[in-house]
């Protein structure tokens, strides 16, 4: 019975009996089968060696030798130089760069600039080998230079080196010289209820985004100033605009669904496959796309795609009286979206111009508004 | 270990056993033929298979005959076979 283990030979003999009587009396010979100009049989496990040994010894021509099974198969395997060296390879590069940390990781950065941590981090490691890395040293060193830290802990996880950071929560109190309150938003002035500081504005002022509406400070009676949170309610009316072009006549590129895709795949910028097709567009828009196709530092493949997109020019024709209410009321909708809730809705006005066929719509929106609202006090 | 083919020699006592030891041959519905005790190969081909046995030769006439084991003193023939003859 043949064995998963065995191997399978073809000779040339003209004495074939002969040959098979003398390898019978010590191998037992399967499948033997007379071909045209060859014989073939097969043995199992390991004979197939010790006959290929007495065949060579009887100048008996082999034609050619098979060893098959999993024994084989698996030796096989250890004789691919490819292989192993690239497994060896493998297995070093692993080894080594297990001694070594390749990036920094900072988490729980808020109010902090992680670019700012990470380049203090490289400054201070000597080099990047694991062992050399002190990150109990590191953590003081962390705490002594950045204010905002409360708590740091530095931990080497796998190939990364983590900075986790608590940032330091200041109270009001604490915080450093109080700001101006400045206007967020351009308008008229309509109300003014002052709690502390001084005033820069009156009633009726027009004011623009970023000036100052109320100084952090108040004047005592000896002419002296006096810092201070400068809180107040200042409403004015602010206008907000929104604006759209109509055309009565209007040429459009559109695109008709039809695409052609073209691929490669490159590495280090030479190509390793390649599907190309011909673009029969006429007309057409092109999208270029390429991305790593692993993450693998090592193998860095790049997938590459082309798409063409197939075009056509529509001529629109349209009436501005048809369209007018929809686009006025699309205007109202938009400037709505920029209240916040609390707004009054003082006044609502459109304005249309016409010029040779393109009309310019504009709608303005005048609501209430505070505009000094929580910007009293920053944190310099 | 239990042997058919014993175990039938056992039974026919008018039979002198010395002369049922010389070989065994086994047909299986003429797609295999089962030999004990042959003494080398003498012709392999195709249509032909033949063999020396103890004081004798056996002839194996069929169609794409090939040997699916041989050993020292086994052998086995696959295939069809249409006439098995001793000489």
């Amino acid at each position: 019975m043949k064995n998963i283990n065995y191997s399978h030979f073809k000779i040339k003999s003209l004495n074939k009996e002969k040959i098979f009587n003398r390898l019978s009396k010590n191998f037992c010979l399967l499948n033997i089968k007379e071909c045209e100009n060859y014989i073939e049989f097969d043995v199992n496990g390991n004979e197939g060696q010790k006959i290929e040994k007495i065949l060579n010894e009887n100048n008996i021509k082999i034609v050619s030798v098979k060893h098959n099974g999993i024994k084989h198969n698996f030796s096989k395997i250890f004789k691919m130089w490819g292989v192993l060296i690239g497994c060896v390879l493998g297995i070093t590069f692993c080894f080594v760069s297990n001694l070594f940390i390749f990036k920094i990781d900072v988490w729980g950065c808020e109010n902090l600039n992680k670019n700012d941590v990470v380049n203090f981090v490289k400054q201070e490691l000597n080099s990047n080998l694991k062992k050399d890395i002190e990150t109990e040293n590191l953590e003081i060193k962390l705490k002594d230079n950045f204010e905002n830290i409360s708590s740091v802990s530095v931990a080497i996880v796998g190939q990364s080196l983590i900075v986790n950071i608590n940032e330091a929560v200041i109270p009001e109190e604490m915080q450093g010289e109080f700001q101006p309150l400045i206007s967020q938003y351009d308008g008229l002035i309509s109300d003014i209820e002052l709690v502390q500081g001084t005033l820069n504005v009156k009633i009726g002022d027009v004011v623009k985004k970023g000036d100052i509406l109320v100084f952090p400070y108040t004047i005592d009676a000896d002419g002296e100033q006096m810092p201070v949170q400068p809180k107040a309610k200042i409403q004015a009316e602010i206008w907000i605009e929104s604006q759209e072009t109509f055309y009565e006549y209007e040429i459009k590129e559109e695109r008709t669904g039809r695409k052609i895709e073209c691929s490669s795949i490159s590495l280090f910028g030479i190509e390793i496959y390649s599907n190309v097709n011909n673009n029969t567009f006429e007309t057409f828009e092109v999208e270029k796309s390429s991305q790593y196709l692993s993450k693998n530092i090592l193998l860095p493949f790049i997938y590459s795609k082309i798409t063409f997109y197939e075009t056509k020019t529509i001529e629109i024709e349209r009436n501005f009286d048809d369209e007018k209410n929809n686009i006025i009321e699309k205007l109202r909708q938009k400037s709505l979206i920029y209240l916040s809730g609390n707004e009054i809705i003082v006044n609502e006005s459109c304005v249309i111009n016409e010029s040779s066929g393109v009309y310019f719509i504009s709608f303005v929106l005048t609501v209430e508004k505070d505009i000094g609202e929580g910007y009293g006090y920053q944190f310099s | 270990m239990f042997n058919f083919l014993d175990e039938i020699k056992n039974n026919l006592k008018k039979i002198d056993q010395k002369y049922l030891n010389n070989y065994n041959l086994i047909n299986i519905s003429g797609k295999i033929l089962y030999v004990e005790g042959h003494c080398g190969l003498t012709i392999l081909s195709k249509n032909i298979v033949a063999f020396k046995i103890k004081k004798g030769r056996v002839v194996v006439e069929g169609e794409n005959l090939f040997l699916s084991e041989l050993t020292f003193n086994t052998l086995k023939i696959e295939g069809n076979i249409k006439k098995v003859e001793e000489f």
